[in-house]
């Protein structure tokens, strides 16, 4: 390597432009606030992260997105409408906030990045799960209801969920978590995926048409609401031993 | 100033920051040579490796209280002066590298005798003559380990990447470099 001519000045200038106080050493403070910031960060974006994670779980408990992909091309809009995108997305953003973070620390280079994601990753999924394995959800819900996250609505222009209260010849009448009346049509040509024979008690979903008051069924199937603390009258007394946010 | 000069660099920092911020000048004094060297062989332009160098020094200054003295100061410094590098040749793209040329990979690949040819000694003459033609990611760990004796556990630390990684690009940029060196010609080896 040649050696350099610049080296003997370089002291000179540097010294001279501290001196000049052009350039001032930053208070002590300044780092210790960024380090907290950094790991209050971290913390944050691990804790969204999991609570986000668990809310999509839950909604998946309730609405069940996937069972309305049973009716084939008839459960896709409704299978679109109670997929949960927004709890996903955001604890995605969180994953990935918690990642960049990550890197700021020389944990990140001196273990396998790798790895390390891969554990970041399990630990949400697994205290997502745990999470809502304990009806977390439930007691929220019940003290904040938080409606764009939570399930607030069991009947749309296609899909209608709800128990079974009524079978009539051809009509089926349920009842929604929140209290609403709905009388399904059943026709010749409506899809049952999991068979005709339902009972009084039972927790169904149909997508189909509102013709008026009725919502004509091209598909009824049995699936979602899965409550750890059922809703109404049934979970009310358990519902009434939790403690309150 | 004289006990200032035999302190190891950590206390240093340490009385810089508590007592008396013109030792500093000390810090650039340590440094200035291996540093300058080291941004010369990364930015090929002395004067620019020289700015360069002095705003990393200033930097550092501005910084030095959030340095952890249980930590190697010259792996931070060089941290320093290395990000600088990286960000003049981003903002003036004159790295040319070499990643995506494919006889290089190719002929990496067949060539499995290369490595044992290679004394210390004479791996250091090739580097002399090929560095500016590897790509950055192997040029600045074999620089780090070969001009500036790094050892790997401070090279991870200066290019924050895992020391399994320096290994592997110290080796691979040795064949690398003796793969340019051989596309070149060669005589300057075969004199030596």
């Amino acid at each position: 390597m040649p050696k350099t001519k610049k080296e003997a000045d370089l002291s000179q200038k540097v010294m001279e432009q501290i001196k000049k106080e052009k350039v001032k050493m930053r208070p002590r403070v300044y780092f210790l606030v960024g380090s907290v910031l950094l790991g209050v960060g971290l913390a944050g974006a691990i804790l969204g992260a999991i609570l986000f994670l668990n809310l999509a779980f839950f909604r998946m408990r309730i609405h069940g997105p996937f069972g309305f992909l049973m009716f084939g091309e008839f459960g896709f809009r409704p299978f679109l409408a109670t997929f949960p995108w927004l709890p996903l997305f955001i604890s995605l953003a969180a994953i990935l906030t918690g990642i960049i973070l990550l890197k700021r620390y020389d944990i990140s280079y001196k273990k396998s990045f790798l790895v390390l994601t891969i554990a970041l990753a399990v630990l949400v999924l697994t205290m997502g799960f745990i999470l809502d394995q304990i009806g977390f959800n439930e007691r929220l819900e019940r003290a904040r209801p938080l409606p764009p996250f939570y399930p607030s609505h069991f009947t749309n222009q296609d899909w209608v969920m709800g128990e079974i209260i009524e079978i009539k010849e051809e009509e089926l009448v349920i009842t929604t978590p929140r209290g609403e009346e709905v009388r399904i049509f059943r026709q010749e040509e409506t899809l049952l995926p999991f068979g005709g024979d339902f009972k009084v008690g039972e927790r169904i979903r149909a997508v189909g048409e509102w013709q008026g008051e009725v919502f004509v069924a091209k598909g009824i199937g049995k699936g979602g609401m899965q409550w750890r603390i059922p809703p109404g009258p049934e979970g009310r007394e358990k519902r009434r031993m939790l403690p309150r946010f | 100033m004289k006990k200032v000069k035999n302190l190891s660099d950590e206390a240093l920092v340490e009385l810089i920051r508590e007592e008396n911020q013109e030792w500093y000048r000390e810090v650039v004094k340590r440094y200035q040579t291996k540093l300058m060297r080291y941004a010369t062989s990364l930015i090929d332009d002395e004067d620019k490796a020289a700015d360069v160098v002095q705003e990393a020094f200033l930097k550092a200054f501005v910084n030095l209280q959030g340095f952890n003295t249980k930590k190697k100061f010259s792996s931070w410094l060089y941290r320093i002066v290395h990000n600088e590098a990286i960000n003049y040749l981003k903002k003036h793209k004159k790295e040319v590298s070499l990643e995506q040329n494919q006889w290089i990979e190719q002929t990496l690949k067949s060539d499995q005798e290369v490595e044992k040819e290679f004394s210390r000694q004479e791996t250091k003459l090739i580097l002399h003559q090929s560095l500016k033609e590897l790509p950055l990611k192997y040029r600045s760990p074999l620089i780090l380990y070969f001009f500036e004796e790094k050892t790997y556990e401070e090279i991870s630390d200066v290019l924050r990447i895992p020391l399994g990684t320096v290994g592997t690009q110290i080796n691979r940029g040795k064949k690398m470099l003796k793969i340019i060196y051989q596309k070149k010609g060669g005589e300057a080896y075969a004199k030596n």
